[in-house]
Formats: structure tokens, C-alpha cells, sequence
């Protein structure tokens, strides 16, 4: 019967061929949805994972970095430094906002450090300094180069024309891109005292127990609160998980809809093309439950091959898009695949419901009458 | 007499006819789900500045938008603005973005400082309770309270401050940012700001000329830049673009190709199942051109009853993803479905060509050999 099924489902492999195509259609959506928040939440924290410090000081009840606002005492810097078992720490000023490049503003993290500071600075340059002076500017690379700017060209940001010094790399995302300015300039900017800080970043001595620094610095500094690095990025990225989560349910519903009527329409016809033979084999005593594992057998050989080349079609086109556009990281994850597996299963089940009842109801009598 | 061939070639397999125009329908509806997402975004992205009460913003020089910008405006400008303006009433609001932790759900939205004895900056929708008058109180949209569990009358904590819920607010829920309201002092506090407020508003008297006020207000204040609301909002939508366009465009186009695909589908599975009576015509001396017409139409009215199903669907769909997650906003457009039907066209012309050259092969002996 599983022979039978094959061969029905190989009968015409033009029209195998496009349902198949609906499918992997379908199921490359879901995937591609699912990869572009994945992908934010990567981008999201690339700051955070390429910087040392372990320990991260906020503004009490800030837990993220993104969309969010942290302003620290211009002292906290100083008191960070001498608690016990604290190797070297720096203070972050952060902003977010438009990068005027002229022909387009690009929404962008905006960061600052001290230019003697340990850490907080670009971690990969493609050219130039990555410590600006007080009218310069660092923008990614791959950003300056899609607006046709390079080395010695301006930007404005807050109103504030800046020379662009070097051009840092890996730093460009949707949403997500990292600038950074001279820390002096930035205060001015935002009407704050030159010493404060946004975030400070922390990295405990060689030996020292990262909760026993934390546990001081909580105490040096009570109006802060302190994170360890990877809580702090498992916030950021559970953040924008949640963000994504409901459009991408809802989206991948609607997929999964095209997806289930495109199976039923090729099972659908298939079974309709082959009723004499199933007729005839219902006639020579083939039981119905034969003839549903058969249709059956063709909705999930279909589903599953489109399944197969939907996801080698949502990695092709993560790679696609990646190249082509170097801000948006389309990031597919083997778990979601292993959990939509099932859903695709339910799906197809659903879908064959028609062309089962359709079986069921075929007359066997239908092979003797000539019709 | 002429046999409406195409008319009884559709009817005659009701059932598959029923899965096509459905595929069909489904396809074009998920197109008109991302476009009527992409014009909701844009609708509620400028829902406070669009019922700000303000004839003009003074922002930061180089601060053109309120998403996503951090404006920092020295509060004491006020007399000097409201001097250079003329303006007959003046007002400042804070704004800033920070993260609406409640429990295990963190929501970005979007904290409002204002004035609530001016006519600024506030909700302009009260689903419940009252308008905050003291400095720990505060206003949350609808949909964030429900999310969140609060009601009103709850103490919550912002930015490490305790404040009361006096009121639930509508028209504030979005996708990217929902709007809360504390008062000026309030926000201020929490945000450790000095002396600086986000931006002035003005309003100008009856017969103001803005723009000669706009050019009044930057010659004379440095450091500033005037603008009106329509003015903000635009450079919102257009930060708003670099940011939403190029994902959203990718799966429409991935949408479209789905659609193609499934017209393509029903097209070709229609032909060759078929093609018995599509040798009869040939036999008895039909053209390829008139086969290739009646193959067009066939295509072309299941893409219409797709068409006109789909932009059902869609509505259906955009009310009932509404109705289960308040933060979006689906606005399908009359334009919408215009562009919609187009494509649909188009995908339509896509679709046909291999089943019409499935047509042109047929062999019309065919008729005479079973």
C-alpha cells in the first residue's frame, strides 16, 4: 500500500514538484520569521558578548540595554573601582538615536567611553582609530559603505557634524547598529555632568569570586543595581524574544494555513485522479483503513519532502539574505525545527481529512459500471 | 450558442475548487496581513505626537523624531521660547524609552512625563480610572495592564520607584512601544535628569504664521531646533522604515511566491486533469491561442474568487489577531487591497505559463485512443 501511495504521488512530478514547492514555501516563512527575531536578539547583544567586563552596574530598575534608559551618580565610576577584587572598570555613556548620514537616518545604538578607559571601545576595526576625539565618530563599516561614506566623511548625530575615524566591523544590525562618540561630547549632548555614566562595566580580579565582587559593589553603590554579564544579556534577548513572540505566532498560522491547503489540494487531487483504482481495490476486498494509510502515506511523503526543502531553502536564504544585506542576521535554529516538526504533522493530518472522506465515500461498483 | 467551457471546467470538481480558491485566498491574505502590519506600525508609531495638543516641538538641535531619540532640551528656555514664538500657551514633556518589567514580561514602552495642568502631553483616551495629580502616580495603557495583570489601584515599581495605578489608557497600545504616563516631576526624578526636559511644545495663537515662528525660535535659541508635529511624525516614519522595511519586504515577497505557487498549482493540476477534454477541442479544430484563453480564464477566476475571498480572510484574520493580541494594529487600506489585486494579476500571469504550455503539448489522438 506504501508502494502504491509512492507511485500515486510520483504519477505527476511536475504537479509534486509545485506542491512540494507550497510547502517548503510555507514552512521557509515560518522559519525565516522566527530567524529574523533569533537574529535580532543576536545583534541585540553583540556589544555585551564582545566586551570582558563580567559585571555590569545599572540604574536601579533597569535590567537591558535596549530601548531603555540608565543614568548613574558621576561618583559611581570611582566607587565601583575600589571595592575589593575589582581589576578595572569603565563607565559607559548610551544613547539611542538617529545617525544623520544625509541621504538617510539609521536608527542607532549610540556609545561612549573614555578614551583611556580598559574596555567599552570597538572590538574589530575595518579602518581607522577606535577611539574618537571630541568631533569624530566611529560607524560600522559595512554601514558606511552601503551609504557610499568612508574615512573623513560626516555624519550628524544630535545636531553635531562629526568626522568619521574609523570604521568598526561586525557593529551593523536592523535596529541594532553600534556608533561610537567621544564620551566629553556625548554628556554635553545629553545635559549631563562629564563623569556620569549609563552602565559601568566591571572585570573582577584574576581569582576573585565573581559573586563576592558583585555582593560589594551592591554594597559600595546601593542606588545601582548589578548584573552579571550573562544575566544581563539573557534579559536583553528574553526581551525581544517576547516582542516577537505573539507576531510570529500569529503569522506562522496563517502560514501554516496555506501551507495545510496546498496539501489538501494536491492530495485532494491526486486521490480524485486515482478513484478507479482505489475503487477497483476496494472491489477486490482492500479494506478502507488500507486505502486512508495510503492517502495518508502520500500527505506525509509530500509534507515531509517539503518540509526537507523548505529548511534547506530557509538556510539558503538566510545565507542570501546575509550577504546581501550584511544588517539583517537571519539565524535558524535546529530547535525550532525539531518543534515544528509536530505541528507540520498535525497539520497534514488535518489537511488529508477531505480527500480520506472522499476515499471512504468512493463506490466499488463504479469499476463495473465504466464511468 | 457558445458552451461556457470555462464556467463548467471550474464547477465540475466543486470540491477542489473549494481547496484552490481557499489556497489562493490564503495566500493573498497573508500578503494583506504584512502590509496591513506594516500600516498599523506606521499608524500607532505617531499616535502621541499626532494628539500631542502642540502647533510646535522644540527638540534638540538634530533630534527631528520622537522614536527612538533622546532629546535634551535645557528647561529654563521656557520664557525665551514662548517669547520667540509668540506662542499663547507652552508646555514640556519628558520621553524616554525604558523597559515595563512586570513579573516574568518585559514590555519596551515608551514613559510620558507631563504637566497635568497643561493641556499637553497627556492621554487623550481614559478607558479608566482619572489623570494623575500627584508624583507617584501613574497612567498604563490597556492592553499592558491586562498583559502585566495590573489594575487599577495596584503600586507597580518604574526605573526602582513605587507609583500607583490611577488609570488605564486606550489608543496607546502598540507593537513597539506602548505609552505609560507619570507627571513631569515624576519622570524627571526617575530619570536623574537636571534641569532638562525633552522638548518644549507651543502653542501658537489663531492667525500665527508656524513657519516664520519656527524661524524666530532657531535664530534666536542655539542648541535648538523647532518643528511640528507633522514634521516629527515623518522623520519617525522614515526611522521607523530603516528599521521595519527590508524583514517586512522579504516575506512579502516570499508571500507573493507562495501565492504564485499555489495558482500555479490549482492551474496546472486543472489542466492535466483535463486534458482528455482539452484533446476533444483540439481535435475537433480548436486554436492554441483559443485553449490559452480559456486557460487564462479559468486562472483568472479562481484567482478572483481567491482574491475576493482573500481580502475577506484578511479582514477576518486582522480582526481576530486584534482581538488575541491587542498590541497590533492591522489597517488594510482600500489602497491595500488595490496593490494586492495587482499582484494578484500579475501572480496570476506567472502561474498560467506552465500550464499553458502543458496545453500546447497535448496530443488530440489522444481522444481516440481509449
Amino acid at each position: 500500500m506504501l508502494r502504491f501511495a509512492w507511485r500515486n504521488l510520483l504519477h505527476d512530478r511536475t504537479r509534486l514538484l509545485v506542491s512540494t514547492g507550497g510547502v517548503a514555501l510555507a514552512v521557509l516563512l515560518i522559519f525565516f520569521m522566527g530567524g529574523v527575531f533569533a537574529g535580532s536578539e543576536e545583534h541585540a547583544v553583540a556589544y555585551m558578548k564582545n566586551q570582558p567586563a563580567t559585571l555590569w552596574l545599572m540604574q536601579e530598575g533597569v535590567e537591558n540595554l535596549h530601548m531603555s534608559s540608565s543614568l548613574l551618580p558621576a561618583d559611581t565610576l570611582a566607587q565601583a573601582r575600589q571595592v575589593e577584587g575589582v581589576a578595572e572598570a569603565a563607565g559607559l555613556l548610551y544613547a539611542s538615536g538617529a545617525v544623520d548620514l544625509g541621504a538617510e537616518q539609521v536608527y542607532s545604538y549610540i556609545f561612549a567611553v573614555d578614551e583611556d578607559a580598559p574596555f567599552g571601545h570597538p572590538w574589530q576595526m575595518a579602518d581607522g582609530d577606535p577611539r574618537p576625539g571630541l568631533d569624530e565618530v566611529v560607524v560600522d563599516g559595512d554601514l558606511a559603505h552601503r551609504y557610499g561614506l568612508g574615512l573623513g566623511d560626516t555624519v550628524n548625530i544630535l545636531g553635531y557634524e562629526l568626522t568619521i575615524a574609523g570604521l568598526s566591523a561586525e557593529t551593523f544590525g536592523i535596529a541594532t547598529s553600534i556608533t561610537w562618540v567621544n564620551k566629553e561630547a556625548l554628556a554635553v549632548l545629553m545635559g549631563i555632568p562629564a563623569g556620569a555614566a549609563s552602565y559601568v562595566l566591571v572585570q573582577p580580579a584574576s581569582g576573585a569570586e565573581v559573586e563576592m565582587v558583585a555582593a560589594g559593589l551592591r554594597e559600595a553603590v546601593p542606588e545601582a543595581n548589578v548584573m552579571t554579564r550573562r544575566a544581563f544579556i539573557a534579559s536583553d534577548q528574553e526581551m525581544i524574544r517576547q516582542m516577537g513572540a505573539d507576531i510570529i505566532r500569529a503569522m506562522t498560522v496563517v502560514a501554516y494555513v496555506v501551507g495545510m491547503l496546498v496539501i489538501g489540494l494536491t492530495i485532494y487531487t491526486a486521490t480524485v485522479e486515482r478513484a478507479r483504482e482505489y475503487a477497483v481495490l476496494k472491489a477486490i476486498g482492500a479494506h478502507s483503513g488500507h486505502l486512508l494509510r495510503a492517502v495518508f502515506a502520500q500527505a506525509m511523503a509530500s509534507t515531509g519532502l517539503g518540509f526537507i526543502a523548505g529548511i534547506i531553502l530557509a538556510y539558503v536564504a538566510a545565507a542570501l539574505v546575509g550577504r546581501l544585506l550584511p544588517e539583517m542576521l537571519v539565524l535558524i535554529r535546529p530547535a525550532e525545527i525539531v518543534r515544528q516538526a509536530p505541528v507540520l504533522l498535525l497539520v497534514t493530518a488535518v489537511a488529508s481529512l477531505l480527500p480520506l472522506a472522499r476515499v471512504l465515500r468512493l463506490d466499488p461498483l463504479v469499476v463495473f459500471s465504466g464511468t | 450558442m457558445t458552451v461556457p467551457i470555462a464556467r463548467r471546467n471550474l464547477m465540475h470538481e466543486k470540491g477542489r475548487l473549494a481547496l484552490s480558491v481557499a489556497g489562493i485566498a490564503a495566500a493573498l491574505a497573508l500578503i494583506l496581513l504584512l502590509l496591513g502590519f506594516r500600516s498599523g506600525i506606521y499608524a500607532t508609531l505617531t499616535a502621541f505626537v499626532d494628539n500631542l495638543g502642540a502647533d510646535l516641538i522644540v527638540a534638540q538641535s538634530g533630534v527631528q523624531g520622537m522614536f527612538a531619540s533622546d532629546s535634551a532640551v535645557p528647561r529654563d528656555l521656557h520664557d525665551e521660547a514662548v517669547a520667540a514664538a509668540g506662542a499663547r500657551e507652552a508646555g514640556h514633556i519628558v520621553v524616554a524609552d525604558i523597559i515595563f518589567t512586570a513579573g516574568e514580561t518585559k514590555t519596551p514602552v515608551l514613559l510620558v512625563g507631563y504637566e497635568p495642568d497643561t493641556p499637553f502631553g497627556a492621554p487623550w483616551n481614559l478607558g479608566a480610572g482619572r489623570a494623575v495629580t500627584a508624583d507617584d502616580e501613574i497612567l498604563l495603557d490597556t492592553w499592558l495592564a491586562q498583559r502585566a495583570d495590573i489594575a487599577v489601584g495596584d503600586r507597580i515599581e518604574v526605573l526602582g520607584r513605587t507609583f500607583q495605578v490611577v488609570g488605564l489608557t486606550r489608543e496607546t497600545t502598540s507593537w513597539m512601544s506602548p505609552y505609560i504616563f507619570v507627571s513631569l516631576e515624576a519622570a524627571t526624578t526617575a530619570l536623574h535628569l537636571n534641569n532638562v526636559v525633552s522638548y518644549h511644545l507651543l502653542r501658537l495663537p489663531a492667525m500665527a504664521d508656524p513657519d516664520q515662528a519656527i524661524a524666530t525660535i532657531e535664530a534666536t535659541l542655539s542648541g535648538v531646533d523647532a518643528l511640528t508635529p507633522e514634521e516629527v511624525a515623518a522623520a519617525d516614519r522614515r526611522v521607523l522604515a530603516t528599521v521595519m522595511d527590508t524583514p517586512l519586504n522579504v516575506m512579502i515577497v516570499i508571500g507573493a511566491v507562495i501565492g504564485v505557487a499555489v495558482i500555479g498549482l490549482t492551474a496546472y493540476t486543472a489542466i492535466v486533469d483535463g486534458r482528455r477534454e482539452y484533446g476533444v477541442l483540439k481535435a475537433v479544430g480548436a486554436s492554441g491561442r483559443h485553449l490559452t484563453w480559456l486557460v487564462l480564464r479559468e486562472t483568472a477566476y479562481r484567482a478572483l474568487f481567491g482574491f475576493l475571498l482573500g481580502v475577506g480572510l484578511a479582514n477576518l484574520f486582522a480582526a481576530l489577531i486584534m482581538a488575541v493580541w491587542p498590541q497590533f494594529t492591522i489597517v488594510i487600506h482600500p489602497g491595500t487591497v488595490v496593490r494586492a489585486g495587482a499582484l494578484a494579476l500579475l501572480m496570476t500571469a506567472v502561474a498560467a505559463w506552465l500550464p499553458v504550455r502543458r496545453l500546447h503539448g497535448i496530443d488530440p489522438a489522444l481522444v481516440f485512443k481509449e
